[in-house]
C-alpha cells in the first residue's frame, strides 16, 4: 500500500464514522468514500465491522429510570457544595478526642469550682406540689406501720395474752390479798 | 487496625461523656438498696388502672429539704432518695386476684434480697404487709402493699421509700401527716398521676 494509498484509506474511514455517526458528508466525500470501497477491501471489512457494532449496540435494551429516583442519583454523582468532610478513621478519632478533651476541661473547670451552683431543680409551686406527695407517701407508710402495730397489739395482747390472763389470775406478794382477775376462777 | 492514639482518643471521648453525666446519675442513684420497682404490679393489672402515681426522686426530695415551709416533714425527707407510691384499681376481679400473686411473690423476692418483714396483716378483706431493708443499724428502705377488696372502691397501694428512714420518727409524725387510713383515701382529691 503506498503513502497516497494510505491517506486515502485514513480520510476514508474518518469519513466512514461520520456516516455512521448520522453526521451529512459533502458531495465530494461521498464520491470518494463509494470509490473507495469499491476498490479497497481493507476499508469494506472495516466499515462492515463499525457497522455490526453499531447494530448491537442498537440491540441493547435501554432500561427505564424512574424519574423519583432522579434527584438521587444527582445527588450522589454531582460535586454539590465543597464542605469538610470525615474521611478516614484518624480523622473522626481526632474530632472525637478534641471534643472529650473539651468535655474534660470543662468537666474539670465545673468540679474544681470552690462552691458549685445549686441547679435550679424546681419552682417554688412544684416543691409545695412535691412535698404534698412526699406527705401523702409518707403517710401511707406510717399508716401502713400504724395499722400493723394495731394489729400485733389487738391480736397478741387481746386476744392471745388477754385470753390467757381469762383463764388464770394473779396471786399478789406481800399484804396484798389474792385478786381475782376478770373471768378467772379465783385459785 | 487502632492505633494506640486511637484507643487514647476513644477513652477520653467516653471519660468526658461520662463526666458530662455525671450530675443526673447522681440525682437519681438506681443502686440505692432500699429502692424497689414497683412497675411490675401495673404491669399484672394493665396501665388502665392506675389510679395515682407518685415518684419523687433525689433532686426534688432535696428541694423539699431545703425549701418547704413544713419542718416536721423536711426531716422526715432529708437522707431520703426516693419516694414513690401507686394506687391500682382492683375492681376487675381478676386483677385483683392477679394484684395478690404479684404482692405475694414481690414479698418473696425481696425476702430473698434480704428485706426484713416488718409486718404481715390480714383482716376483713385487706392485707397489709410492710418491709423493710436494714443496712447496719439504719433503715435504708421501706415497702408498703396494701391490698383491701372490702369495699366497693377495692385497689392496692403500693408505697416504696429509699433512702435512710427513720421509722420510729415516721410513726410519731404519721398522725400529723393527716393520713387517713386506706379505706377513707380521698384518691380524686389526691395529686394526679405523674412522673417526675
Amino acid at each position: 500500500m503506498s503513502t497516497v494509498d494510505r491517506i486515502d484509506c485514513e480520510r476514508v474511514r474518518a469519513a466512514t464514522h461520520r456516516r455512521l455517526d448520522g453526521d451529512a458528508l459533502s458531495a465530494a466525500d461521498l464520491a470518494l468514500l463509494d470509490a473507495h470501497l469499491a476498490t479497497c477491501a481493507a476499508c469494506r471489512t472495516a466499515l462492515s465491522e463499525l457497522e455490526t457494532i453499531q447494530q448491537a449496540l442498537r440491540a441493547i435494551p435501554v432500561p427505564s429510570f424512574p424519574s423519583h429516583d432522579l434527584p438521587r442519583v444527582w445527588a450522589r454523582t454531582s460535586r454539590g457544595t465543597p464542605s469538610v468532610r470525615l474521611t478516614s478513621r484518624r480523622a473522626v478519632l481526632r474530632v472525637a478526642a478534641a471534643v472529650g478533651g473539651l468535655a474534660l476541661a470543662l468537666g474539670g473547670l465545673w468540679w474544681s469550682l470552690p462552691s458549685r451552683p445549686e441547679m435550679p431543680v424546681a419552682s417554688a409551686a412544684e416543691i409545695r406540689r412535691a412535698a404534698d406527695e412526699a406527705r401523702f407517701v409518707l403517710g401511707v407508710a406510717a399508716n401502713a406501720l400504724a395499722r400493723t402495730e394495731r394489729a400485733a397489739t389487738d391480736g397478741v395482747l387481746v386476744r392471745g395474752v388477754g385470753a390467757a390472763l381469762d383463764r388464770t389470775s394473779i396471786r399478789w406478794s406481800g399484804a396484798a390479798p389474792a385478786r381475782p382477775v376478770k373471768g378467772g376462777d379465783g385459785v | 487496625m487502632v492505633s494506640r492514639s486511637g484507643h487514647a482518643s476513644t477513652l477520653v471521648l467516653a471519660l468526658g461523656l461520662v463526666l458530662a453525666s455525671a450530675p443526673d446519675r447522681a440525682q437519681t442513684k438506681p443502686d440505692s438498696p432500699g429502692l424497689v420497682d414497683g412497675t411490675r404490679l401495673v404491669e399484672l393489672v394493665g396501665e388502665d388502672s392506675v389510679r395515682l402515681r407518685v415518684s419523687l426522686g433525689g433532686s426534688i426530695l432535696r428541694a423539699i429539704a431545703a425549701g418547704s415551709d413544713d419542718s416536721d416533714l423536711q426531716s422526715l425527707v432529708t437522707g431520703l432518695e426516693s419516694i414513690y407510691a401507686l394506687i391500682l384499681d382492683l375492681g376487675d376481679p381478676e386483677h385483683a386476684a392477679r394484684a395478690r400473686k404479684g404482692a405475694r411473690d414481690l414479698e418473696a423476692e425481696l425476702r430473698r434480697k434480704g428485706w426484713e418483714e416488718l409486718a404481715f396483716v390480714q383482716e376483713e378483706g385487706s392485707t397489709v404487709r410492710v418491709l423493710i431493708r436494714s443496712q447496719g443499724e439504719r433503715v435504708r428502705g421501706l415497702v408498703a402493699i396494701l391490698i383491701d377488696t372490702s369495699d366497693d372502691e377495692p385497689a392496692l397501694v403500693f408505697a416504696n421509700v429509699a433512702g435512710t428512714l427513720d421509722l420510729g420518727r415516721l410513726q410519731e409524725l404519721g398522725a400529723g401527716l393527716n393520713v387517713p387510713g386506706l379505706k377513707d383515701l380521698q384518691l380524686p382529691e389526691r395529686p394526679s398521676p405523674q412522673r417526675r
